[in-house]
């Protein structure tokens, strides 16, 4: 068997919900220091929202527990449901995010592919945004150069590759997007199911992209509501339910087993 | 791929605690990203603006005008065998650069939340390059500032040699108050807020509309506590060459400055993680 590209060890990670996940302010932690000091004289404390503040009950597991081993040149498809886990999963491993438990370790380069067009700048043209998006993903400039040419092709921009992206329509600024990310070749990529946005032809290209992908010997990771799609570029698929991983085999097994899940709990509601 | 290629390195993911350090060696694999990061921000600088790059030079121009007529005329603060509009505008050169830096820097995080938010590289880069961006401002007023020695007939002595010494100077104490900034502005969004009124404070208490020598002599260290006191003063003398900053003062700053940065890195690279989660 070939090497391990991908092993994840007990990956769990937690987030602390509530109001003060987003932003805190300055004020804010002090009064939060002040109200916990009084905390110990007094309890117990009432929150703004009214409801009794405890230290434990704000945290949601978004992740627990998942393991795996993913070897060079698998394709590997993640299903699951909103919320189950499954961008974390990417966030964790394209190491945007820290897991809170366990541990994965990556063996090559990664591309990750959350979004199409990240760090596309509105007033740049699409020449220079080829190049600035080519970077962020983290390809080599000699690299963008020698696929430019292919990319604006792609793309279909030809003619407007020195006008800022901020005139393209939707479709173009997409199209571009879609072209930079499609020319990416790292060792692992990573793919979210945002791919998957835009008309039927696009649809397709992107298919295609992912497909000449999972086929050259690339190892994938790949996230999609799409069961078909899983089943036809993956070689193995990975269901996850709650953070947890409940299913881990052939994609064809894995999806009917999600699917008769869904169905059941379709049937609960009816 | 060969195996001894930096990017074929085994990673492992897991949860970092207490602090980290800097990896020189991860932010050199990044060094095309940052090289594009600063070509962007000079880029975008002055897009869709009527005067363009002009601007670089009107802000400490127009401030020169107005000090050189209110302290230098009215309040007839003294400059030495130097004309005040240059004494003025040599000190508002570097301040400038480090005050547009330092604003953009501070913010350049919380601006690029969706980038943090979907791919990874060390986020160290991203307040560097902002920093960065602004030497091209820098040295377009820097030119004008040789203009206007020119027009007074000021010829540097060898003192200009030190020059590249204190625009690195400027550039590390800028890095260091950016580092704390857009790291602290992450978690509190006070900071934005902030910053235009601790840039206006900063500007009063740095020898730009006067010299420090109004400073008596055992506060002139106290006073460069400060470290944009070292580096205004060190960059106008070595340009004009007259009235040499204190030793202890220029010590003094020279050590704040190392302080801030090596503690704005630490900090930065511990809030780093949360970044993407918290931003």
């Amino acid at each position: 068997m070939s090497d391990v590209a991908v092993r994840a060890v007990k990956l769990g990670k937690i987030y602390r919900i509530g109001e003060r996940q987003a932003y805190q302010t300055i004020r804010d932690v002090i009064a939060n220091g002040a109200r916990s000091g009084l905390r110990r004289a007094s309890q117990p404390v009432r929150t703004r929202a009214g409801g009794v503040a405890s230290r434990d009950d704000q945290w949601v597991s978004v992740l627990d527990d998942v393991s795996f081993e993913l070897h060079e040149g698998e394709a590997l498809g993640v299903i699951g449901r909103n919320g189950a886990g499954k961008s974390t999963l990417l966030k964790i491993l394209s190491r945007i995010t820290e897991p809170t438990k366990g541990h994965a370790t990556i063996v090559g380069r990664v591309g990750a592919l959350l979004e199409v067009g990240t760090g596309f700048h509105p007033e740049l043209t699409g020449r220079e945004n080829i190049a600035l998006n080519g970077a962020i993903l983290g390809m080599r400039r000699a690299e963008i150069a020698r696929k430019f040419d292919e990319i604006v092709a792609f793309a279909g921009v030809e003619r407007f590759i020195d006008t800022p992206v901020k005139r393209y329509s939707t479709g173009m600024h997409a199209r571009l997007a879609f072209a930079v990310a499609a020319h990416l070749e790292p060792d692992i990529l990573i793919v979210d199911e945002v791919l998957a946005v835009g008309d039927a032809e696009f649809q397709k290209k992107c298919m295609n992209k992912m497909g000449d992908a999972a086929t050259s010997g690339r190892t994938v990771l790949f996230v999609s509501h799409n069961l078909a799609a899983i089943e036809s570029l993956c070689s193995r698929a990975i269901w996850l339910e709650r953070g947890r991983c409940m299913a881990d085999g052939v994609p064809a097994d894995v999806t009917s087993r999600y699917l008769a899940m869904s169905l059941s709990v379709l049937g609960d509601h009816l | 791929m060969d195996q001894t290629s930096p990017a074929r390195r085994a990673i492992t993911v897991q949860q970092s605690t207490g602090w980290v350090s800097v990896q020189p060696r991860e932010l050199w694999d990044y060094r095309e990203l940052f090289f594009f990061l600063t070509w962007r921000d000079i880029k975008v600088r002055y897009k869709q603006t009527a005067l363009g790059a002009a601007w670089a030079v009107l802000q400490p121009f127009l401030t020169m005008v107005v000090f050189s007529l209110f302290f230098g005329g009215l309040a007839g603060i003294s400059s030495g065998s130097v004309p005040y509009p240059v004494f003025a505008f040599a000190g508002l050169v570097p301040w400038t650069f480090f005050a547009t830096a330092v604003a953009l820097a501070a913010n350049s995080l919380v601006e690029q939340e969706r980038i943090l938010a979907k791919v990874y590289f060390p986020r160290l880069i991203v307040p560097t390059a902002a920093v960065l961006a602004g030497l091209v401002d820098f040295a377009i007023a820097f030119v004008v500032l040789l203009g206007m020695m020119l027009v007074y007939g000021i010829v540097p002595s060898a003192a200009i040699l030190t020059l590249p010494l204190f625009v690195a100077f400027a550039v590390l104490t800028a890095l260091a108050v950016s580092l704390w900034l857009s790291a602290l502005n992450v978690l509190y969004r006070d900071v934005r807020y902030a910053i235009p009124f601790m840039v206006q404070m900063w500007l009063f208490v740095s020898p730009v509309a006067y010299p420090s020598s109004l400073v008596p002599e055992p506060w002139d260290a106290v006073y460069g506590i400060n470290p944009m006191v070292g580096v205004i003063e060190g960059f106008r003398w070595a340009l004009l060459g007259q009235s040499e900053p204190s030793g202890p003062m220029l010590a003094v700053s020279a050590l704040m400055v190392a302080v801030l940065l090596v503690g704005g890195l630490l900090y930065f690279r511990r809030m780093e993680r949360s970044f993407a989660d918290v931003v």
